[in-house]
């Protein structure tokens, strides 16, 4: 192994790390195929940042943060649901309304005196600071999550094509709502979503196939990853956001290879063909 | 026997705006049903109907399974899926969600492509297919579907010369094999060719055979300022097209 590679993960704290974000990926991918899918991104960034006074109040009380992350974003779904009961809203004004309410409530009760450091994991995470016990329950998400979509598979592709969520959609909100509160440990409840949504956009930019897509987009986030936790040892910068900017650099480079890709596609089947005349 | 057999059919969206009101008509194997009406006038909602996937609804219906081919915009182009892959879709009622796709639905698949002409198409995404051949291959599902009753919503809506062709000829051999097909649309002149013509304003205005329920006045009555006389006393509909 490289002294690069051997270096970053030598350490127990390090392999824990490694270990915590890999099966983060595997759920995190795929779901945010079908969260891009089914037009959720909103939804998805809108509960990561809705549970944050749960977040903080598990802080403030010693809390496990997964308790507080559940708790939270089980008052961020009623504050959403209530809020969109207002028909004169519509749903994205209810859910903004709901979400920056609850925003503002964590950001207040985080900034009482005596904010305990813990804080900073909860916004911004801290994959360094992962316990065995966070890895087994990313562990028990990727199972879950694989397990889940294996078997909804059929269900969501159906509903996802035909633009009729029916009972889909609220499916994958609820696997969306277990990912962000198992993730935000690691990656904080501010960058959690770049990991559910880039590497979905980066798969889907480069395949047109679904199945692929779902493989690619977890094999993007443990690439983002991966490639996070090697330039946050390397650089000295903090781990959470370094994964977050390596899936969204990730996405921008497949995106940008989809359009030159296309780019080379439509110049050569423009090759030979009419040309244009303008008057001057 | 019936395959369709609609009895005081009512219902909507929202309670208390009923979209049809008081449609009853029966509908039996070999039989092509043209369902006309003006924008807005109830024909997806009484498919809806038919399927029980209104959230307002009274009255009764009794129909064998049903395929339904809703209208082409309703579809999605940019979802990574190819033809074969839509066309597999109407395997998927049957397919417990612990079992993969028996050998025989993908031959199914295959062989409903090949019914639309779009064989070498098959991998092909569905997003880069052209509209006529897009509505072949959700058509080519209904088939995989395997069901005696189509519901087909508008399908020659924003379709090219060569699909609809394809696809009026493709109704009629469906019908010969005795199938029952719902065919909402705008074509009166096409409606003619049915074997029935159920004429829908909220309201059922007629239902029957063409030469008996495509009268002037009936027709008056569907459509109202929508109705233009041609040259030479023919009747045509026009259309603004509508996205709901």
């Amino acid at each position: 192994m490289p002294g690069w590679l051997a270096d970053a993960f030598g350490t127990g704290i390090q392999q824990r790390a490694l270990a915590e974000i890999l099966l983060l990926s595997v759920a995190c991918g795929p779901l945010g195929v079908w969260v891009v899918s089914f037009r959720q991104a909103y939804a998805a960034e809108s509960l990561a940042h809705a549970m944050l006074p749960g977040l903080v109040i598990a802080v403030l009380i010693g809390a496990p943060l997964l308790a507080g992350g559940v708790g939270g974003l089980l008052v961020a779904a009623g504050a959403m649901a209530l809020a969109a009961r207002d028909e004169r809203l519509g749903p994205d004004t209810a859910v903004a309304i709901a979400v920056t309410g609850l925003f503002g409530l964590g950001t207040m009760l985080a900034l009482v005196p005596d904010v305990p450091t813990r804080l900073q994991e909860v916004l911004f995470g801290d994959l360094l600071g992962v316990t065995r016990s966070d890895v087994l329950a990313a562990a028990a998400l990727a199972v879950g999550v694989a397990g889940a979509l294996g078997a909804l598979h059929r269900r969501l592709t159906a509903a996802a094509f035909d633009a009729r969520p029916g009972p889909a959609a609220p499916l994958v909100l609820v696997l969306l709502a277990i990912t962000t509160a198992v993730a935000v440990q690691g990656l904080g409840n501010l960058l959690v979503v770049a990991l559910l949504i880039a590497p979905a956009t980066a798969a889907l930019a480069v395949t047109r196939r679904l199945v692929p897509a779902l493989l690619l987009a977890a094999v993007f986030a443990m690439v983002a990853g991966l490639a996070g936790l090697l330039i946050s040892f390397h650089a000295g910068v903090a781990a959470g956001a370094s994964v977050a900017l390596s899936a969204v650099i990730l996405h921008l480079l497949c995106r940008l290879c989809a359009l030159c890709t296309e780019r080379l596609r439509r110049g050569a089947s423009g090759a030979g063909g009419v040309a244009m005349v303008g008057r001057p | 026997m019936s395959h369709l057999d609609v009895h005081r059919l009512s219902g909507g969206y929202v309670a208390g705006t009923p979209a049809i009101e008081d449609v009853s008509f029966t509908a039996g194997p070999r039989e092509i049903v043209g369902v006309l009406g003006p924008n807005g006038g109830g024909k997806s909602t009484l498919l809806h109907g038919i399927l029980g996937e209104l959230p307002v609804r009274s009255g009764q219906v009794t129909a064998v399974p049903a395929a339904h081919v809703r209208q082409l915009d309703r579809t999605r182009l940019d979802f990574p899926v190819t033809a074969l892959d839509v066309a597999l879709m109407g395997a998927y009622g049957r397919t417990p969600w612990y079992r993969r796709l028996a050998r025989a639905d993908r031959a199914a698949a295959l062989a409903a492509l090949d019914r639309v002409d779009l064989a070498d198409r098959a991998e092909d995404a569905f997003g880069t297919l052209s509209g006529g051949q897009r509505q072949r291959v959700l058509l080519a599902r209904a088939l995989v579907q395997d069901v005696e009753l189509l519901l087909l919503d508008e399908p020659l809506s924003g379709v090219d010369a060569v699909s609809a062709a394809r696809i009026e000829a493709l109704l009629q051999e469906l019908r010969d094999e005795g199938r029952t097909i719902l065919f909402a649309g705008h074509d009166i002149n096409q409606a003619r060719r049915f074997d029935r013509v159920l004429c829908l304003h909220h309201r059922q205005i007629a239902y029957g055979p063409p030469a008996e329920v495509l009268t002037p006045e009936v027709l008056a009555a569907t459509y109202g300022s929508e109705l233009i006389v041609l040259e030479g006393g023919g009747l045509a509909v026009a259309v603004d097209h509508h996205a709901h």
